[in-house]
């Protein structure tokens, strides 16, 4: 009975681990590149800890978008950076920033003005 | 339905309770609030086989608030579908019940944070208060009351705290929960306390993630396992009833959208250490879907 349990492990195992270790990382086109490359005009760069999913991320996007005078935001998840646009004529506060990704259940470590 | 019979479904206690896990693994509890820092909606389905029984549990885990960045609340809806045939009883051994099980509701605390890019490290205590909504006086086709372990819910309020660890590097998440449940007793009969521990390790492809529109995949294998202690009758131990239950289980979730979730899993029994003569556990599988709102 026992050895039988073990079988079925090894088959569950054999099956699952060949996959994890086959796959491969998508090509890392975006690591390094320019602010300007990314969103032109950007306002803000935002340095956030403990984003590790594009489900997890979802929540900070929101709560980003709830700020009225953001015109445009990207945000790259494994960079650990987001990249906010303010409409033309329009300020975002490092308040505004740091409340919105307090309240998405991340850690906010730095936020830089480009260009300032 | 004979004595005999009755017996018989007696045997089948401990037919396991919905899973209810809110977390990312799919069994496994998670120590993160910020996919649920917003509100969202999980529903999956669980096919579980033992003996004679086959039990269709879906419960729809709604998480309707987040008061605070690290807390999450959730409300657990389990439709639940049981049909059997109790050995040697003829027609008349037949019980086919289905309805709404008992209701849960608790709370997630995320009470140790510390965000690295790419990661966490996060711990996290979560409670839940079962409810006794359930249906407690289905009956075979002759009549006979079914059995405590066999009814839609358990007649009585029940209690569970769980501890929960996550780790995430990258790529690669590693979670783990510990959980003790208690049930009150109803009617001279208690449901056996249980321990319940997982184990999960997540790997997530791509490694990169460009933006939150990049779907990934993550691959997941669980160990998810069960003690439980004697079911009480009149506080007498029922001898056939409780015991140690493990699982491998692995699973796979997709991400085609940032609000979307589809996931399936296969828990297969590796462990079975259960007290007296009771029927095995059976493969289950289950798949379901998580939308945040």
């Amino acid at each position: 009975m026992r050895s039988t349990h073990i079988l079925k492990a090894a088959v569950v195992v054999g099956l699952t681990l060949p996959g994890m270790l086959l796959a491969q990382a998508a090509p890392d086109g975006a690591r390094g590149a320019a602010v300007d490359t990314i969103l032109p005009g950007a306002t803000a760069v935002l340095r956030v800890d403990g984003m590790s999913c594009p489900f997890c991320a979802h929540g900070l996007e929101k709560r980003l978008r709830e700020i009225a005078t953001i015109d445009t935001l990207v945000i790259r998840v494994s960079d650990g950076l987001v990249y906010v646009r303010a409409s033309a004529g329009k300020t975002v506060t490092d308040d505004q920033l740091r409340a919105a990704v307090k309240r998405a259940g991340f850690t906010l470590r730095e936020i830089r003005r480009p260009g300032a | 339905m004979t004595r005999r019979a009755l017996g018989a479904v007696l045997v089948l206690a401990g037919v396991p309770a919905p899973l209810a896990a809110q977390g990312l693994p799919f069994h496994t509890e998670t120590a993160l609030t910020t996919a649920f820092a917003q509100r969202g909606v999980r529903a999956f389905g669980t096919v579980v086989h033992r003996g004679s029984v086959t039990t269709v549990v879906a419960p729809l885990v709604v998480l309707p608030l987040a008061p605070h960045e690290r807390v999450t609340t959730m409300v657990v809806v389990p439709v639940v579908v049981r049909r059997m045939w109790a050995p040697g009883a003829g027609d008349g051994g037949l019980l086919s019940i289905g309805g709404l099980g008992d209701l849960t509701i608790g709370a997630k605390w995320a009470f140790f944070v510390r965000d690295r890019p790419g990661g966490t490290n996060r711990l996290a205590v979560l409670g839940v208060v079962r409810l006794p909504t359930g249906e407690t006086n289905a009956t075979f086709r002759d009549g006979t009351p079914a059995p405590p372990p066999l009814q839609l819910g358990a007649g009585a309020v029940g209690a569970a705290l769980t501890l929960v660890g996550t780790l995430v590097r990258g790529r690669v998440g590693l979670t783990a929960d510990v959980g003790h449940s208690r049930t009150a007793s109803a009617d001279g009969f208690r449901h056996g306390a249980t321990t319940r521990y997982d184990v999960a390790l997540g790997f997530r492809i791509p490694g990169y993630i460009a933006t939150v529109r990049t779907q990934t995949v993550q691959l997941y294998l669980e160990w998810n396992g069960t003690i439980t202690v004697h079911d009480r009758v009149d506080d007498v131990n029922v001898t056939d009833s409780g015991g140690h239950v493990g699982f491998v289980s692995p699973g796979v979730q997709w991400v085609p959208l940032p609000q979307l979730l589809v996931e399936a899993s296969l828990q297969v029994p590796v462990l079975e250490d259960l007290h007296g003569a009771q029927p095995g556990v059976g493969v289950r599988p289950a798949f379901g879907a998580r939308v945040l709102f």
